[in-house]
């Protein structure tokens, strides 16, 4: 991702910077969601997330969000259990993307204060 | 010259991605980036006219295609780029028919597309700053149409004509080829304060009825690079005019979509469900009047009567003999002064020429005559032999067209023989079947003439 933005950095890294604080947000809100079970606050999130996450080219999780949305999709407005399982299964893909957006903002820190 | 700024407005209730797309777009120079939360915020806005509307698909007052409808009901020049989450194609064509500029979907290639686009826009602006520019140099130059003569069908013309720049509605010239129908309508054009706006002149000769469609109306269709719009010269000419040559050559279809436009104002090209506009002024050119047709059935009054509210009829030259000394000095003066120094003038003879000349062609071919002469004159006056009237031989010109009596004719032949044959009286006597002493006693007639 970082590669695509080369020359840019700066701006990078203020987007990765916030999306990291919107992405914590999100995930406890996810949690959240998911013990509440409100389909209708969960699809909102991932609407907004999945726009982020393709934007900064994280493909794999994308993907796996785009197949809740279309769950839903589906079943909007009315939550189907198979929804919760799969946003509960995508919790731990969701703490790896973390770890990942870490590690990039931290290499562009470093990059930067070269 | 410095580099105007333009506007883009981000509407988005994403603020990160709000966010994402101003810092892709300020890396333009001379752009700058206004952001929306809602729709709403962005139509009350849209009068300033931003030149681009990044629109985000899904907002909290209003979907993306009722928000597009909304802006484009109040600029429908707006460049409106939806950007959505989804990957749904139907969606994105519905979107591009309404007219939307573009559709990109939120993914990581969302950045280089919006790139792509904004550099193509100030592009744009800039050969459309150019444009302007060029557009107000070439107005700067325009020289005013000059309408000459005193005849009194040609004055009564001039003045309908007047009347005719202040209606709102369409304007049939008629008149024989060549007597100025055009110049009139660039006349009314003029004296109707457009002169800056285009004048285009549509000619249904030669061209089949879905040609003429697409050249008038447009077309819309799908290519390999999306939807094209193709506009028409109703659309082309904005507030200007359009000029149709030989209405009553066009087929009845698109008479009969002339006179929809004419009620309504606006109408929707083919292949598409946009809706345009039609804002300029139409006039109508024709070698004869609405009563030959009503005669002849070749049109039906409804159409005629609902295109045309005015018909102003165009005399033919040879109906205005007195304007011709008028028109020829004017030609003169025009053809001269681009090819020399001092301008000419005509010789009596070669104006009595003129003015005892028919004039089929009309105004055309007296400024063909005359641009002609201007070349052939070898000193700073037109003389009679300059004036070459094409497709007429001289003998004929002469015997067929002046009014004179029998005795300067008989003169003339005679003396057209005589430098036709060197002098020769016994050859010219035979040819003309005439006496030796005729001749002599012509030649004696004509140096005493001298002489006195």
């Amino acid at each position: 991702m970082f590669r695509s933005f080369a020359g840019d950095a700066p701006t990078i890294l203020r987007l990765l910077v916030k999306f990291r604080v919107e992405f914590d947000a999100n995930l406890r809100d996810w949690e959240a969601e998911i013990k509440q079970g409100d389909g209708e606050r969960l699809f909102q999130i991932q609407h907004r997330w999945l726009s982020g996450f393709r934007t900064l080219g994280y493909e794999e999780i994308s993907q796996k969000i785009g197949q809740i949305q279309k769950i839903l999709h589906e079943n909007f407005p009315n939550s189907s259990p198979t929804v919760f399982q799969e946003a509960e299964k995508l919790r731990g893909d969701l703490q790896a993307v973390r770890g990942d957006l870490e590690a990039e903002i931290e290499q562009i820190e470093a990059f930067l204060k070269k | 010259m410095l580099d105007e700024v333009i506007q883009i407005y981000i509407v988005e209730d994403d603020p990160w991605y709000g966010e994402f797309l101003e810092a892709s777009i300020q890396l333009f120079p001379n752009v700058a980036v206004h952001r929306f939360s809602t729709a709403k915020e962005c139509i009350e806005t849209v009068g300033l006219k931003p030149a681009l509307i990044t629109l985000d698909c899904r907002l909290p007052d209003m979907g993306g295609k009722d928000a597009l409808r909304s802006i484009l009901k109040k600029d429908k020049k707006s460049k409106v780029v939806v950007v959505s989450a989804q990957e749904d194609i139907e969606t994105a064509v519905d979107l591009l028919k309404q007219g939307a500029y573009d559709y990109l979907v939120k993914n990581d290639q969302t950045r280089d597309r919006l790139w792509n686009i904004v550099k193509n826009l100030l592009k744009e602006a800039k050969l459309e700053r150019e444009n302007l520019r060029l557009k107000k140099q070439l107005f700067k130059s325009i020289q005013p149409v000059q309408l000459i003569g005193k005849d009194a069908k040609f004055v009564r013309a001039k003045s309908m004509a007047e009347k005719a720049s202040k209606l709102d509605a369409g304007i049939l010239i008629f008149g024989p080829s060549g007597s100025g129908k055009k110049t009139l309508a660039k006349y009314i054009h003029q004296h109707a304060g457009l002169a800056s706006q285009p004048f285009e002149v549509f000619s249904p000769i030669g061209l089949s009825e879905e040609q003429c469609n697409t050249v008038l109306f447009g077309q819309e269709f799908i290519s390999s690079t999306g939807i094209q719009r193709e506009t028409g010269l109703l659309v082309q000419i904005g507030k200007g005019t359009l000029v149709i040559e030989h209405f009553e050559r066009l087929p009845v279809h698109i008479l009969e979509q002339l006179v929809q436009v004419q009620r309504s104002k606006q109408f929707y090209a083919k292949g598409s469900n946009y809706r345009f506009e039609v804002l300029g002024q139409l006039v109508f050119l024709s070698q004869t009047g609405s009563e030959h047709w009503f005669n002849s059935n070749l049109l039906g009054a409804e159409i005629v009567f609902t295109l045309t509210a005015m018909q102003i009829e165009m005399p033919a030259l040879n109906q205005r003999k007195e304007d011709i000394e008028l028109l020829s000095n004017w030609f003169l003066g025009q053809s001269a002064a681009n090819r020399q120094p001092d301008v000419p003038r005509f010789s009596k003879k070669a104006m009595e020429k003129l003015q005892n000349h028919s004039f089929h062609g009309n105004l055309r071919e007296l400024k063909a005559i005359v641009e002609l002469a201007v070349v052939l004159a070898k000193h700073s006056v037109v003389d009679v032999e300059d004036i070459v009237i094409q497709g007429q031989s001289k003998q004929n010109h002469l015997l067929l067209t002046e009014e004179k009596t029998m005795e300067t004719y008989q003169n003339e032949i005679i003396f057209h023989y005589m430098e036709k044959y060197k002098q020769k009286v016994l050859v010219v006597a035979d040819k003309l079947q005439i006496s030796k002493s005729s001749i002599y006693n012509l030649l004696k007639r004509e140096t005493k003439g001298k002489d006195e």
